[in-house]
């Protein structure tokens, strides 16, 4: 764990330091300030995404997750602090907001409640419309997002929204944002609330995203499997301040700090952890699959 | 074993709307179970295989279209008998704000016994005893809106005890919550049990499930296996096939058994693993 939450390694040496997409500092929100009711939600955050990468943030209801990915597209202003976002600084009257939102799509919990339109095509069209981009390239948007999201763009498009199942829609909802074709995706709890095989093939999706489309995400979920799978790094907020930041294995790897933010890790790494703990020579895991080999070797040595 | 305290007899019901004449849009499809006093049952299956429209029948919001459902022997389609089944069948739903009438947790829970005309001391001793099962006794002047999203979750059961009923369904009641908001509402589940109260809860989480008495899979509106957690969980590819998972620590223990057929089998709990880990291997030496 780095001292600095914001000092992290260039994503590839090859590549050189990759551009920073997102960069909060020092960031203060108070809510209903004035009133018997103030309440700090954001007390001097600092982080940064970089082009290309996945972050996750994770940390328990009320530690400010919702309120600091409102300033990542401009619906909030900093009062005290500073966040630049795709070159903006927000912190300036003049910025353009327009082409904050432009760079950062936010698809907000449970977005499946914001589909409107009768028809699958043209709820995903909707924000491309609104673009006014040229009707051929609207189509192709729409085309893309929909199958990206395993959406097939044939299949769909003409389906009654309200024929959908809670995991069709939720993905239609996500083309959706995802049509606006923007810089940054950020994914406010993606799988809650879907059943296991629903969870599985969003999550299948949102792996593509990162792995062919190369692009960069902002995860912020309650599922720690879910981090583990798809960040590269992740950022543990608590109380409206980044308590712990770094790399899956390296926040993960330290269950007493999780513990205190009432946090664990992956079940699989928790069982190779005790085992640790007791004194067992077992390699330390944090995914399934190597909780597995972990396991496997210990179990080896007996014969 | 006692008599059942809810019994759902081939139970059918669809949502009213355009029917096409070629499909069945039954949501329920001759569903039968019983839910017996005390226990807690965990209801699994995937998104519309009808969890949702079955809690909803078992304190009749919804009634049965053919079948019935009777809870302590009351038909759920007689009107007279809808006051004592909803006293007697509690539900809490996934969003606790959509079941908070007070913008304070104690008049907030004292809200249903208050409007059943419970005498002022009865009222107060139901409410402190409710607000104490769930360990929010000492949040009962605070605003609901300003707790966090377990403790408000905390209060809507809360809500539900104060009623005094003999079951509580949880409609996925913690899939908006954070890990630590899961532990507490577990806690509060174990409670319950203690108290003799019914517990059934609707989830998709394969672990909470896990920790119950029996785990009763629904697919297309049909019961597809019952049974211990130990004995559905047994059984990976049924699973599978109608999109449901393994407990993730029990998918690790399966994994271990396939390498190891000597690893003891239906393990579901991160503790099982690492005792029988422990139990397999020579013991460790003092060093």
């Amino acid at each position: 764990m780095t001292g600095d939450p914001g000092a992290v390694r260039p994503l590839s040496p090859a590549a050189g330091p990759a551009s920073v997409v997102i960069e909060i500092e020092d960031l203060w929100h108070t809510y209903m300030s004035g009133t018997p009711f103030e309440h700090l939600a954001l007390r001097g955050v600092t982080l940064r995404v970089h082009d290309g990468e996945v972050v996750g943030i994770i940390g328990p209801t009320g530690s400010g997750k919702s309120t600091l990915i409102q300033y990542f597209n401009g619906l909030m202003r900093p009062a005290r602090g500073r966040v630049i976002v795709a070159g903006h600084d927000l912190g300036s009257p003049r910025a353009d907001i327009a082409a904050v939102r432009r760079s950062v799509g936010l698809a907000f919990q449970e977005p499946e409640t914001q589909v409107f339109e009768r028809l699958v095509g043209d709820d995903v069209a909707y924000g491309p419309r609104r673009l006014r981009l040229p009707f051929a390239e609207i189509r192709e948007r729409v085309r893309w997002a929909m199958e990206t999201m395993g959406l097939p763009f044939e299949a769909f498009k003409d389906r009654h929204t309200f024929t959908l199942s809670g995991g069709e829609l939720r993905k239609a909802a996500l083309a959706g944002v995802l049509a606006l074709r923007p810089r940054v995706l950020v994914l406010d709890e993606p799988t809650s609330g879907l059943d296991p095989r629903s969870r599985d093939d969003l999550r299948a999706r949102i792996e593509e995203l990162r792995d062919r489309e190369g692009m960069t995400l902002v995860l912020v979920s309650h599922d720690m499997e879910e981090v583990v799978r798809l960040s590269d790094r992740v950022y543990v907020l608590h109380d409206g301040a980044v308590v712990m930041s770094g790399t899956p294995r390296e926040v993960f790897g330290d269950a007493a700090r999780l513990a205190a933010v009432g946090l664990a890790p992956p079940e699989a790494a928790q069982v190779v952890q005790r085992l640790r703990d007791r004194g067992y020579p077992v390699r330390e895991a944090l995914t399934l699959e190597e909780a597995e080999t972990a396991l496997a070797a210990l179990l080896e040595r007996r014969r | 074993m006692p008599d059942p305290l809810i019994v759902c007899d081939a139970v059918e019901f669809s949502y009213p709307g355009p029917s096409s004449p070629t499909a069945d849009a039954r949501v329920l499809r001759g569903l039968s179970l019983a839910i017996h006093p005390g226990e807690h049952l965990a209801i699994i299956g995937p998104n519309g295989s009808g969890k949702s429209t079955l809690a909803r029948h078992l304190n009749a919001l919804l009634r049965p279209q053919g079948g019935t459902v009777r809870v302590r022997g009351m038909d759920t389609r007689d009107p007279a008998n809808v006051r004592t089944i909803r006293q007697t069948v509690g539900m809490v739903f996934q969003h606790p704000e959509s079941q908070m009438v007070a913008t304070i947790v104690e008049e907030d829970v004292a809200f249903g016994p208050e409007n059943l005309g419970v005498p002022h001391a009865d009222l107060r001793r139901r409410v402190r005893e409710a607000l104490e099962t769930v360990g929010m006794w000492e949040a009962r002047d605070r605003p609901p809106h300003l707790l966090s999203a377990g403790q408000k979750q905390r209060v809507a059961i809360a809500g539900v005890l104060a009623m005094q009923p003999e079951c509580v369904v949880l409609d996925e009641a913690t899939s908006m919550l954070d890990p630590r908001g899961r532990a507490e509402i577990a806690e509060v589940v174990r409670a319950l049990r203690q108290r003799g109260t019914a517990v059934v809860s609707i989830t998709h989480r394969m672990d909470e499930a896990a920790a119950a008495d029996r785990v009763l899979v629904l697919d297309a509106g049909m019961v597809r296996t019952a049974g211990t957690p130990r004995r559905v969980f047994a059984d990976p590819d049924a699973l599978h096939a109608i999109g449901l998972d393994l407990p993730p620590a029990a998918a690790l223990a399966g994994r271990v058994r396939r390498r190891f057929p000597t690893f003891p089998a239906g393990l579901l709990t991160v503790n099982e693993i690492v005792d029988a880990v422990a139990a397999s291997l020579p013991p460790l030496r003092d060093r």
